[in-house]
């Protein structure tokens, strides 16, 4: 059976299976969500490659409700690149969500986790020599009581892991402790000041090792801790009627890391999942505008000043297809980022929901490594549908 | 370097202007009883009734007469609205019941751990149902 019947065959399946388990056995309604979505981007990779690619998504998600205070979700979302196929995957998974705690009381308990599988159509992309078929889990509670109707504290844990299909790429792990508080200032000014800390595990080669042969890429990768500490103000309020903005700032730092870890890069085909860690400053303001008739205007820009662990990008010519560490270098970026998102939700009486999107967002990022400054457009449409 | 420091700068205090100007406006209108809550950040008050479930608040999506009336009551008529809303729970079904007690959790659902991921919320190929935001391809999530 090919790839595309299986997925077919196995959402008939979900839909199905959770549509009797509902209605015969008693679990409660169950809600239905399904979008399209197509779109193309000049950069998928986001570095100077410029790989250009249509995409499309369609999903489908399954929601029981056996309690008020509880939901079963269950997705299925295949993804397909037109000019990079090998890329193309499938995801799918199962998740929960419960609240114990009523709609009116002052303390809210959340606990919620998942599990998703990601599938890709072939074994071996062309992005890295390594299997990146993943599976992800997220565990997490959070609890928030409100002492004044303008003061609200919270707290919370996300357990997050992510186990790749390849036995040479280890597990990446984090544990997120985060805590805010929440506070309405005179003339509708909201302040909301979030801090927390990352705790995460890493694989890194030292920069003394020197040509990688690779055969022995992941033999050469020593283990470490990878801690992170964050402190994110926000502040937002409406601008007249029908708009609403808010500023965002965040500074992220590295508490913890090993000096001389070195990471693999884009170019070196040992791409590593440690690539994208970086420490620095951020700011993004955000406004959401109702001016437009039926329509949910959300526009966006971000600034990011980010220092990324050392990596070693640039092939050795003389070793042939070797790497070696002596050409790892710091790397710091300077991104920015605008976006505008439309929302056109339609309703209906018997409850059902259908919502058309239209989304553009522009990319520019340069870097200290070369590899790194590219500039991405966006363009993407889509459907929702809720039933 | 310095010109891209400077103009973010710039940008800084022409929104933070906006932010200060705005308040004294609205520190003039508003009154203890009708407290303004935002959790979720998107600027408007949480609280504002929204009968068909579509993200638009229904003050925005009356008629010009209709939104008048309704901006002048918006304030002081919340906590009636939702008191409202509660005293009717026992008649919705799990899934509205559900969405009530969720709708308490929205500042936990959160974490601003990495700002890039959840900047614009959408868009991105793979991110639709599943995603928090982010590109995520061969496994790393940009």
């Amino acid at each position: 059976m090919s790839p595309t019947r299986r997925i077919g065959v196995l959402l008939a399946v979900m839909l199905f299976a959770c549509t009797i388990a509902g209605e015969v056995a008693g679990v409660g309604p169950v809600s239905i969500e399904a979008s399209l979505a197509g779109g193309n981007t000049r950069n998928l990779l986001k570095d100077w490659s410029s790989r250009e690619t249509a995409y499309s998504t369609a999903g489908i998600s399954l929601g029981l409700h056996p309690l008020a205070m509880a939901e079963i979700e269950l997705i299925g979302e295949y993804t397909t690149y037109g000019q990079l196929s090998s890329l193309s995957n499938f995801r799918y998974g199962a998740g929960f969500t419960l609240i114990p705690t009523g709609d009116s009381a002052r303390t809210s308990l959340l606990l919620s986790g998942f599990y998703h599988d990601r599938d890709y159509r072939d074994q071996v992309t062309d992005v890295t020599s390594t299997e990146f078929s993943s599976s992800e889990y997220e565990a997490r509670a959070g609890l928030a009581h409100t002492f004044t109707n303008s003061f609200q504290a919270r707290t919370g844990l996300v357990y997050r892991a992510t186990a790749y299909g390849s036995d040479d790429v280890r597990d990446r792990e984090a544990l997120d402790w985060y805590t805010g508080v929440n506070v309405t200032l005179p003339g509708r000014n909201v302040l909301d000041v979030e801090a927390g800390l990352t705790h995460g595990n890493l694989d890194y080669v030292a920069q003394s090792t020197g040509g990688i042969r690779p055969d022995r890429a992941y033999e050469l990768l020593e283990q470490a801790d990878l801690n992170t500490f964050y402190f994110s103000p926000r502040l937002s309020r409406p601008l007249g009627s029908r708009t609403g903005i808010s500023l965002t700032v965040s500074h992220r730092q590295f508490v913890e890391q090993p000096d001389s870890a070195v990471v693999y890069g884009h170019s070196t085909g040992f791409l590593s999942p440690w690539v994208a860690s970086y420490e620095g400053q951020a700011v993004a303001v955000n406004v959401k505008t109702f001016l437009i008739p039926r329509l949910i205007t959300t526009l966006g820009a971000g600034y990011w000043s980010k220092d990324f662990l050392t990596t070693v990008e640039t092939t050795d010519g003389f070793l042939g297809p070797q790497v070696s560490t002596l050409f790892a270098e710091e790397r710091s970026d300077e991104q920015r980022r605008v976006f505008l998102n439309l929302q056109w939700p339609i309703t209906g009486r018997g409850g059902w929901f259908i919502e058309p999107s239209l989304y553009l967002g522009y990319v520019s990022n340069s870097s200290t490594i070369d590899v790194y400054d590219y500039t991405d457009l966006s363009v993407s449409t889509g459907i929702s549908v809720r039933l | 370097m310095y010109t891209s420091r400077l103009g973010l700068a710039i940008f800084l205090l022409l929104v933070l202007c906006l932010f200060s100007l705005t308040s004294i406006a609205y520190a003039a209108e508003d009154s203890p009883a009708s407290a303004f809550v935002d959790r979720d950040g998107d600027g408007f008050n949480d609280n504002v009734t929204d009968s068909d479930n579509d993200g638009i608040p229904d003050f925005a999506e009356a008629t010009h007469a209709a939104e008048s009336m309704a901006s002048e009551g918006a304030g002081a008529g919340f906590f009636s609205e939702l008191a409202a809303e509660t005293a009717f729970e026992t008649h919705l079904s799990a899934i509205e019941r559900f969405a009530l007690r969720e709708f308490t959790t929205r500042s936990l659902n959160s974490c601003r751990s990495d700002l890039a991921r959840s900047f614009d919320g959408s868009g991105g190929p793979g991110t639709t149902l599943a995603g928090g935001g982010g590109n995520c391809v061969g496994g790393i999530c940009f």
